[in-house]
């Protein structure tokens, strides 16, 4: 009962948060220099035609104004029309969006399993020579940036070992299924189509986990540390000194408290991936909303900046909440709203 | 000694050293002690000397830097630990439990108190059937009030003197024959510290349980406890009946302790004692003591003093005793 009254709590303030995120992102976007018109129609088009499309674009209305029909589409669920493609942008990103948070997805997957239970092991290891191997295991992932992993990967694993495919979404000779979420895989299985979805699964095996490994080495570290840490605490000595077993206290006693921190980094940056996967869905040559971002930035496209840089704070918003709904399911102390006096 | 079968817990020669970075902090030289089936002892001393370390070597919960590097272990009349030249044995001692100093931390935050008293339950004391009643009782008989919805709490739901007795409950959970409380009125307040005393009393007075009271206050040990054991800087100085602790101490460390406590009479703070307990990584040679000792010779520097046994049932590590040894009532003017 008290943890659905925390969670609805929590999902009214984001949005007063989202509220502040979109006043700043639209603020910062329209006082950065150069013309968002000028760029559109290019350096040599008439005067009155920008003159002209500034007006479409409202551009010549006060900003605040311009906010308010900005929120009043934003809520319509029109977020405007890109000055590149010159198509409605929440046709872009319902294309580009679904694919990365495909990728997304399986890559959070890949950071909880492999960082949570190589640090798990780790711990219960602790200064053996599995403990070292791991350590220095998960300082490479730390310090590798993604898309060194992703080209490693493709080179071993598509290339040397033709395992996995090198770039794209789904293979050329498969139909994509019927557009319900945009989800291949999840389209793929509610139609029937599980051969496409297995296919698409299979293209993203790869760029998740190169995307993975940075957050899953942080994870590991994290969940060692604490777990070593707590192990040293009255309740686990406690544990040990009344004959629980081993495994019982590793599995459940030790490893709960000490999940704590490494999920609230994760969720982060997990939601980090949403903007920061852009060299890695180059290198897979991925139809991603990061590369999508990406271009509408060196562009100038004004409209498709401000919502790429909206859907990115959704993200974090949306992590932020998920990450006090797992925390208060670790700790009461989160849920019950009480004091932390430890 | 007299009768083996009545003695609960015999420590016997215990040394544990410490590896730390600068060399190996040598903290329990040579412990003795002895509690008999249902008796009260208390150990006491200053934070430091190896009250802890003492208790956490009968539970088998030594950090992992800790080095036995002599000693036995008997917890009635079953050996749970010697130290001999070639291996350590060690094993967890059945019918033992431990309360330890700061509730808070000696309680798993994330979990229900029924879900740890469960697992004490299942584990320590292996009963499998009806777990919940028996935690439940285990909560009652530490005079908790509404147990039934105090095994649904979390620990920081309750109050410190409700934690401490969450915890005494956890041991009675376990069907021990031996408590160890390590400063169990440490962090709690004045009015509270009373109560858990009070309790832990009646409680090993109804259930007939042995106690080591570990603190460092020789009015708590008085109150509580039927014998004291005075510790020095990991040595057992000295040892008596509480009456006799009080009425004639031996040991200049004894006599300094007790004139350090506060009186209400209004003579000013009290007397301390000068100088601090030794440096582990290099401690005295002879006497560990000697250092802070106003009657300390030559020959305390130099060799460690044994226990002399000066009135029955009294013993005191001090050379000051040597030859009075047979003495009922020694002056302790020197040696």
């Amino acid at each position: 009962m008290s943890m659905w009254v925390y969670i609805i709590k929590r999902i009214i303030y984001s949005i007063g948060v989202l509220f502040g995120v979109s006043i700043l992102i639209f603020i910062i976007s329209n006082i950065v220099p150069g013309d968002p018109a000028r760029i559109a129609l290019g350096p040599r088009a008439p005067d009155w035609a920008v003159k002209r499309l500034r007006k479409e674009m409202n551009l010549d209305k006060p900003i605040v104004e311009r906010y308010f029909l900005w929120l009043g589409n934003l809520l319509k669920g029109d977020l405007g029309e890109s000055l590149r493609s010159r198509r409605p942008i929440t046709k872009d990103i319902s294309e580009y969006l679904p694919a990365s948070l495909e990728i997304i997805a399986l890559s959070a997957f890949f950071m909880a399993t492999i960082g949570i239970n190589l640090g798990r092991l780790s711990a219960r290891f602790s200064d053996t020579w599995l403990d070292g191997v791991i350590r220095i295991v998960s300082y490479i992932g730390i310090v590798t940036p993604a898309f060194v992993w992703a080209i490693l990967f493709a080179l071993i694993f598509s290339y040397l070992i033709p395992i996995f495919p090198t770039t794209g979404r789904i293979s050329p000779g498969i139909t994509p299924p019927p557009r319900i979420t945009g989800s291949y895989i999840i389209d793929g299985l509610l139609t029937g189509n599980f051969k496409a979805a297995f296919d698409t699964l299979w293209h993203i095996i790869l760029p998740a986990l190169a995307l993975s490994m940075g957050g899953a080495a942080q994870a590991a570290r994290m969940t060692r540390a604490s777990m070593v840490d707590n192990a040293e605490k009255d309740y686990i000595l406690a544990a040990k000194a009344y004959g629980i077993p081993y495994k019982l206290i590793y599995k459940k006693l030790l490893l709960k408290p000490s999940l704590i921190a490494p999920i609230s980094i994760m969720a982060l940056d997990i939601a980090a991936l949403l903007g920061n996967a852009f060299l890695v869905e180059l290198v897979f040559l991925y139809p991603g909303f990061s590369r999508y971002g990406v271009e509408a930035m060196l562009h100038k496209d004004l409209f498709a900046i401000i919502s790429v840089v909206l859907i990115i704070g959704v993200a974090y918003t949306v992590a932020n909440v998920v990450i006090d709904i797992i925390i208060a399911y670790l700790d009461p102390r989160a849920r019950m709203g009480a004091e932390q006096n430890v | 000694m007299d009768n083996f079968d009545n003695i609960a817990l015999k420590i016997e020669n215990l040394r544990v050293y410490y590896k730390v970075y600068k060399g190996v902090l040598k903290v329990l030289d040579g412990i003795n002690i002895e509690v008999m089936k249902g008796e009260r002892v208390a150990l006491v001393g200053e934070t430091g000397c190896g009250k802890t370390t003492t208790l956490k070597s009968v539970m088998g919960i030594l950090a992992k830097n800790a080095i036995l590097t002599s000693g036995k272990i008997t917890v009635m009349g079953e050996k749970i630990l010697e130290v001999d030249e070639e291996r350590i044995f060690q094993k967890r001692p059945k019918g033992v439990a431990m309360v330890f100093q700061d509730p808070t931390a000696a309680l798993n935050p994330v979990f229900t108190i029924g879900e740890q008293l469960d697992l004490v339950v299942r584990y320590a004391a292996g009963v499998t059937t009806n777990v919940k009643e028996h935690a439940i009782n285990a909560l009652k008989l530490a005079r908790l009030p509404d147990a039934s919805r105090i095994y649904t709490n979390y620990p920081f739901q309750l109050s410190g003197g409700m934690r401490q007795r969450v915890c005494i409950a956890m041991a009675l959970a376990a069907n021990p024959n031996i408590i160890l409380a390590d400063e169990p009125t440490t962090n709690l307040d004045v009015t509270i510290q009373d109560q858990v005393l009070k309790l832990l009393k009646r409680l090993s007075t109804e259930k007939e349980l042995a106690m080591i009271l570990v603190t460092h206050s020789l009015g708590v040990a008085r109150e509580t406890c039927d014998r004291i054991y005075v510790m020095y800087a990991g040595t057992i100085v000295e040892y008596a009946s509480s009456e006799h602790i009080f009425k004639n101490p031996l040991h200049p460390y004894t006599q300094r302790l007790i004139a350090s406590i506060p009186r209400l009479t209004g003579e000013g703070i009290a007397e301390g004692i000068k100088g601090r307990i030794p440096d582990y990584l290099n401690p005295p040679k002879g006497c560990r003591f000697a250092p802070r000792c106003e009657f300390a010779t030559e020959k305390c520097f130099n060799s460690k003093p044994p226990l002399y046994e000066v009135e029955k049932g009294h013993f005191v590590a001090c050379f000051l005793y040597e030859k009075k040894s047979e003495v009922t009532h020694p002056n302790a003017d020197n040696s």
